[in-house]
């Protein structure tokens, strides 16, 4: 199984919230289109179309802190995101992103080695991430094979169903 | 074993559990709001077609409610049908605030696991009861099958001793936590409150603590539970229950402490829950909204202070003031004491129980470049609207002094009493 990741990045602060992620008068949408198309939208109206070229997010402290809605989740991964790297994360985003199969990874220090727009490479079973434009590589938290295949699979959901 | 670690235990059928472990739970109460259409998908997706416990799932329409749009609208049409179909509770339009309603319904007690697609449902926590915020797939499982997975928090202790002086509310209080403190201090924890300021606080004042302490980062709060919960459970519960404690060996993960004896006004400033400063030092900029309602700041005690500072006054002719009661039945008590008419004669827009503008789906949206001071819980950037205008967080009582001067005012030149109402 393939448990590298690559992509370009988009750096965000500490403490980005579920109200910048998805804005509460989108709440009523139910389709992932269109809660994709608003994804980001409370900081960055062209986080759809910069998701086309770019597939992980780095941020700093406490991202999707807030709102227990998983409209924040659904957005990110419906935009084709392929994982969010930050120091820490409001806990029901994060269980949120268990649950729906986006990928979430616990890093102290890739926010410190990453600009916008540069290559990254994650390692998920070692626990490495790399700024590959520099050559830089930090540790993150590991992510085991199994782990790995719930998100492949699309989330805790689909165990769920199993069940 | 913390009160809270007992409480999953018993909940998971086990003898002991400590942090970090995972355990399957019983929830005793599972409720989604109005937002969450998405919830009778993953209730189909998970190939759902009984609800396990009809009485123990309830859907409340206080955000979107009275609906605003056509989308909305047909949102809470197939959640009515939902509802009606499986007879769960259902708390509609006309009640008021998710767990202010379920609180009072007596669907609350000490000792019991709540879940709910509301953030805020830490409010619980005064009430001994441990209450957690989830999305819509532990929602619809939950629904299915009466239990999900927990991991069982670390727990923080935040003692708080002193007297609070007149004119500064338990929202002072958890905004200087806040400021101390930040907003992530609490990840994946739980906090409990201790201390002769939390002692000595009403029961709505502590509601306010514990609401707020996910705005920490916190997974559930915890008060012990006293008389004045009895008292307010009274007649509303039935059944007999258990109040968990404490063991005296048990030990915190973390313990902060912080003295309100000399407490003032504070206000958090955009965007940010934690930015904190003493009301005192914010500069002063015309207000053109202000907001004294939702789950943080709806309840009676707040609407009596606000009726105490504007009764026979005016607010600044710039300003609008929008007050929420957070439900129905706060609305008829506030409108028995006549503090709805001293806010409306000062020039107050008194809405239906809800949760009204607060997380900027309508009734009070800002235009860019607005500035509002509000009693509720979040300034996030676009919180309540357009992502530039500006959120100030401050006590019911700092927003009333707030909108008879149009800037942002300290309240204690407007008590008539010393006594805090």
């Amino acid at each position: 199984m393939d448990m590298v990741i690559t992509g370009k990045v988009l750096v965000y602060d500490d403490n980005i919230d579920t109200d910048i992620i998805c804005p509460g008068r989108f709440l009523e949408l139910n389709e992932s289109k269109d809660i994709a198309n608003v994804a980001m939208s409370g900081i960055d109206s062209n986080f759809p179309e910069k998701a086309k070229t770019h597939s992980i997010i780095i941020a700093g402290k406490n991202f999707g802190c807030g709102s227990s809605r998983d409209h924040a989740v659904r957005a990110l991964k419906y935009s084709g995101l392929k994982a969010v790297i930050a120091q820490s994360f409001g806990r029901i985003f994060y269980r949120n992103a268990l649950n729906l199969g986006l990928l979430v990874i616990i890093s102290k220090d890739a926010r410190n080695i990453f600009n916008d727009g540069e290559s990254g490479k994650i390692d998920l079973t070692k626990g490495k991430i790399t700024n590959m434009d520099k050559i830089i590589t930090v540790d993150s938290d590991v992510i085991s094979e199994e782990e790995f295949k719930v998100y492949e699979q699309g989330g805790m959901i689909q165990i769920y169903k199993q069940n | 074993m913390h009160a809270i670690e007992k409480i999953f235990a018993q909940k998971a059928n086990v003898e002991r559990v400590k942090a970090g472990d995972r355990v399957w739970a019983d929830v005793d109460l599972t409720v989604n709001v109005d937002l969450y259409r998405t919830v009778l998908a993953e209730f189909e997706n998970l190939g759902g077609t009984k609800i396990k416990y009809p009485e123990r799932v309830a859907f409340t329409f206080s955000i979107n409610a009275p609906a605003p749009t056509i989308q909305s609208a047909s949102n809470e049409k197939d959640m009515r049908e939902f509802a009606y179909k499986h007879g769960i509770h259902l708390f509609d339009i006309n009640t008021g605030v998710v767990q202010q309603v379920l609180m009072e319904a007596g669907l609350v007690w000490p000792g019991t696991i709540s879940i709910a697609t509301d953030s805020h449902a830490t409010i619980l926590g005064a009430l001994g009861a441990v209450g957690m915020g989830v999305g819509a797939v532990d929602l619809a499982a939950s629904m299915i099958k009466g239990n999900i997975w927990f991991r069982v928090p670390e727990i923080i202790k935040i003692n708080i001793d002193g007297e609070l002086q007149p004119g500064v509310m338990a929202k002072d209080v958890i905004l200087k936590v806040l400021g101390e403190l930040k907003q992530d201090v609490a990840i994946y924890k739980a906090i409990e409150y201790t201390g002769s300021a939390v002692r000595n606080m009403s029961l709505s004042s502590r509601m306010v603590l514990c609401n707020m302490a996910v705005e920490l980062g916190a997974k559930t709060s915890y008060i012990q539970p006293d008389e004045k919960v009895i008292d307010f459970l009274g007649s509303r519960v039935t059944r007999t229950y258990e109040i968990p404690t404490t063991d005296p060996d048990f030990k915190y993960a973390e313990e902060y402490s912080l003295d309100v004896n000399q407490l003032v006004p504070q206000v958090a400033c955009p965007h940010n829950v934690d930015n904190v400063c003493d009301l005192d030092d914010v500069p002063k900029k015309p207000v053109n909204q202000c907001l004294i309602g939702t789950c943080t700041g709806g309840r009676l005690e707040d609407l009596a202070i606000a009726a105490e500072i504007l009764k026979g006054r005016k607010i600044n002719a710039k300003t609008r003031l929008i007050v929420i009661p957070a439900s129905k039945e706060i609305y008829l008590k506030a409108m028995e004491l006549g503090y709805l008419r001293d806010l409306i004669e000062a020039g107050a827009t008194v809405t239906n129980p809800g949760c009204g503008p607060c997380l900027g789906a309508h009734m009070g949206v800002l235009a860019p470049g607005e500035v509002c001071v509000t009693a509720s819980n979040r300034n996030f950037s676009g919180r309540m609207g357009s992502p530039q205008a500006e959120l100030y967080l401050a006590s019911p009582a700092t927003v009333a002094a707030t909108a008879i001067e149009g800037i942002l005012t300290n309240p204690r030149g407007y008590l008539k009493s010393q006594q805090r109402s």
